[in-house]
């Protein structure tokens, strides 16, 4: 490789040569050493053509899309802005809308009745004991809560008994008048 | 402004059109069961929840026979609240603690000859428990069939009303560990 790029002293130069002469592979070597150079001199010759031709269409392009840039910016604005006012204007109107169906207090309906209750009017705090959740006051514990109650033939109530630390719900259930059939006395003393 | 009138005019359809689909989620209100307007998907079930909690069943007479608060009661509040304000003397007949077993119902007869039963429907997360109550008359007749009760440790609710020697029996049940 140094006798072919020609850095090898005079005397390396006879020595290399003789040994040329002796050997037919030595010989193939250097050939392959002189086509091996051809080959990276004419690559290196079509890669700066390439590069400047990309060079070239890059800057083509940057010019166009300035251009293009330049005369969308010429365009009027005033649609645009309209456009995201009234998109926004919408998008808070629906917003309230939504909240307020949502925080609407539930209807009352009736039907369905398996027994009829009889609502205290005067027990206004809760028909139906609260959701802890959501009626909690800070500072009380928060109350049992009354999922389901049937009163079969029987009338009642049900209300919440409120005391400064504690909600009770409370199923108020008037004896209907009739009588047990076993009706003794089983008080038994603590 | 094509575009904004578009965006517009659908949203204040979606808006106008949500409010029903909420309204259609209200709870019927007044005569029949009542039920609670919560009705998350049950959370997991610790096994130590059913092993440990207890209904504690406090079985008052109330009278108004001018005899005060009977001390072993201990404090509750509620007793001079309305309507059990309307009587003046609340004397302690029974204390019963029933544990909280699933699918086991525990029974307590109650002074006037009647069964009280409480049973454990779910043992939920933090102390929390779903229970059931009823109360049967001896001959089987139930007089309140159903009663579903959602409660953590310490907090009671009362079943009250029913007529017992000139006063009428108020049933205090908490659920205790």
């Amino acid at each position: 490789m140094r006798y072919h790029d020609g850095e090898v002293s005079e005397a390396e130069a006879r020595q290399v040569e003789a040994a040329l002469d002796r050997e037919p592979a030595l010989q193939q070597e250097l050939a392959a050493y002189s086509e091996l150079g051809s080959f990276v001199r004419v690559w290196a010759d079509v890669r700066s053509d390439v590069e400047l031709d990309i060079a070239d269409d890059v800057m083509r392009a940057l010019d166009a899309a300035a251009s293009r840039r330049a005369r969308a910016r010429v365009q009027p604005l005033l649609p645009r802005v309209a456009t995201w006012v009234s998109l926004g204007v919408a998008i808070a109107a629906g917003s309230v809308l939504v909240a307020r169906s949502w925080s609407a207090p539930p209807v009352a309906q009736g039907g369905g009745a398996r027994a009829p209750v009889t609502l205290d009017p005067a027990a206004s705090v809760a028909r139906v004991a609260p959701d802890p959740s959501a009626l909690e006051p800070e500072g009380k514990a928060s109350p049992a809560t009354i999922e389901s109650v049937d009163f079969g033939n029987s009338t009642g109530k049900v209300f919440v008994v409120s005391t400064d630390s504690s909600e009770t719900p409370v199923v108020w259930m008037p004896d209907d008048g009739e009588p047990d059939d076993d009706d003794e006395d089983r008080t038994e003393s603590l | 402004m094509k575009r904004a009138s578009i965006a517009v005019c659908s949203l204040v359809v979606v808006g106008l059109t949500l409010p029903a689909h909420a309204g259609s989620k209200a709870r019927p209100l007044g005569a029949g069961p009542v039920t609670s307007a919560s009705s998350s998907p049950p959370t997991a079930r610790p096994a130590d929840t059913e092993q440990v909690l207890s209904a504690e069943v406090l079985i008052l007479h109330a009278t108004n026979e001018k005899k005060g608060i009977d001390p072993r009661i201990g404090n509750l509040p509620e007793l001079a609240k309305s309507p059990f304000s309307d009587y003046d003397s609340y004397q302690l007949l029974d204390r019963a603690r029933l544990p909280l077993k699933k699918a086991e119902p525990q029974n307590l007869k109650l002074p006037n000859g009647r069964t009280l039963q409480v049973g454990l429907l779910e043992a939920r997360e933090h102390d929390s428990v779903r229970l059931t109550a009823s109360i049967n008359r001896p001959n089987g007749k139930e007089f309140l069939p159903l009663l579903e009760v959602k409660a953590h440790v310490g907090q009671a609710f009362i079943v009250a009303g029913q007529s017992y020697k000139k006063g009428i029996l108020v049933l205090v049940i908490r659920v205790v560990k």
